[in-house]
């Protein structure tokens, strides 16, 4: 439950904060959020990925 | 005096105010240091030396009183709180009483001390800001506090420096997320997720929220814990310093930004997002190098 809750809040507002801190260009609501999407769906991606490659590497030596 | 502003910085956290006089300013001088000692030893007044042993078991009192997660916020306010902790009296059984006896008023207490800390912290990015020689043409209300007014604004309450730099929806979002963020914190927490002497660690993250912790400090700091508190607690503890610690984010945001604004450094497409913005790039046109730095 408390993981949940974690990804249901903290993960998102982490993403939002940190994405406009490092989107400076991005001056109004819309343009965070769009600058943020596609780099949280990579994050997510990329450490999708390398939750799957530490499984299937130590399995695979 | 010229000084560069790393220096500025530097010699500004050893003592407050003291690279204010050097660049020439001598009523902010005054000011900084009077809230860096002033808050300090006010708070340390209303808490006394029991700062020094807030989350020490009793196995730790051979150990440095003061140990390293009483240092974070006050450490950035250094001369005081050596000072203070110099002329500390702690022989004998005082030292046991000091830990088991809260104080009252001690929560309010805690924060003064801390905010004496961000107090200098900020002064040192004012001091830097100084020595770099740029100030605004056009001062609001004939107080010009540049970039270190969007950070105070935004440790006082997220987001709210953005709005005043003209970012409005911007500021509301990421203001608005971590206040949530916060509420949530304190809901599951039954309303106790704050609380220094208990969970100093803690603390330290959630403090860069200045204006929650004053305000739990003030209203739910000396009122017991309930059973309501239980199942959720820590993850109310988790959210409350994530609150705080994202905060930290929003402050350096909204100081660079107002110091980009100020540098003309914009990029195109940055200040069009709202209607107030426009108002806060002709001030930024405004903005000129003063003559000879410092």
């Amino acid at each position: 439950m408390t993981l949940i809750w974690h990804f249901l809040v903290l993960v998102p507002v982490s993403f939002l904060v940190m994405f406009a801190f490092s989107a400076p260009q991005a001056s109004d609501a819309k343009g965070v959020i769009r600058s943020a999407v596609p780099k949280a769906i990579r994050l997510i991606v990329g450490t999708a990925i390398l939750v799957v490659l530490m499984q299937v590497f130590p399995a695979l030596v | 005096m010229q000084l560069r502003p790393g220096q500025a910085a530097l010699i500004s956290l050893a003592m407050p105010g003291l690279s204010h006089v050097f660049l020439g300013k001598p009523v902010r001088a005054a000011v900084v240091f009077a809230l860096a000692f002033g808050l300090f030893f006010a708070g340390y007044g209303l808490c006394t030396d029991r700062i020094w042993f807030i989350g020490l078991d009793l196995g730790s009192l051979g150990f440095l009183p003061g140990s390293l997660h009483l240092l974070i916020p006050e450490i950035l306010n250094p001369t005081p709180y050596l000072l203070a902790h110099t002329l500390q009296d702690l022989d004998g059984p005082a030292a046991l009483r000091h830990i088991r006896l809260p104080r009252e008023s001690e929560h309010l207490g805690f924060w003064l001390m801390a905010g004496s800390g961000f107090a200098s912290a900020f002064a040192a990015a004012d001091a830097c800001w100084i020595a770099r020689g740029i100030k605004s043409l056009n001062p609001v209300k004939g107080i010009d506090l540049g970039p270190l007014r969007a950070a105070l604004l935004t440790f006082m309450v997220p987001g709210s420096g953005h709005i005043v730099l003209g970012q409005k929806s911007k500021g509301l979002l990421v203001g608005g997320s971590v206040i949530a963020l916060f509420l949530l914190g304190m809901l599951f927490s039954g309303g106790h997720g704050i609380d220094r002497a208990a969970r100093p660690i803690w603390w330290s993250g959630q403090s860069p929220f200045g204006g929650a912790t004053l305000l739990t400090a003030l209203l739910v700091g000396g009122s017991q814990m309930s059973e309501l508190s239980g199942r959720f607690f820590e993850l109310g503890v988790v959210l409350c310093t994530c609150a705080g610690l994202l905060n930290v984010v929003l402050i350096v945001d909204s100081f660079s930004i107002a110091e980009r604004r100020l540098l003309g450094l914009e990029t195109e497409g940055e200040g069009k997002g709202d209607e107030s913005s426009t108002a806060s790039s002709e001030a930024a046109s405004d903005a000129v190098p003063s003559e000879g730095g410092a």
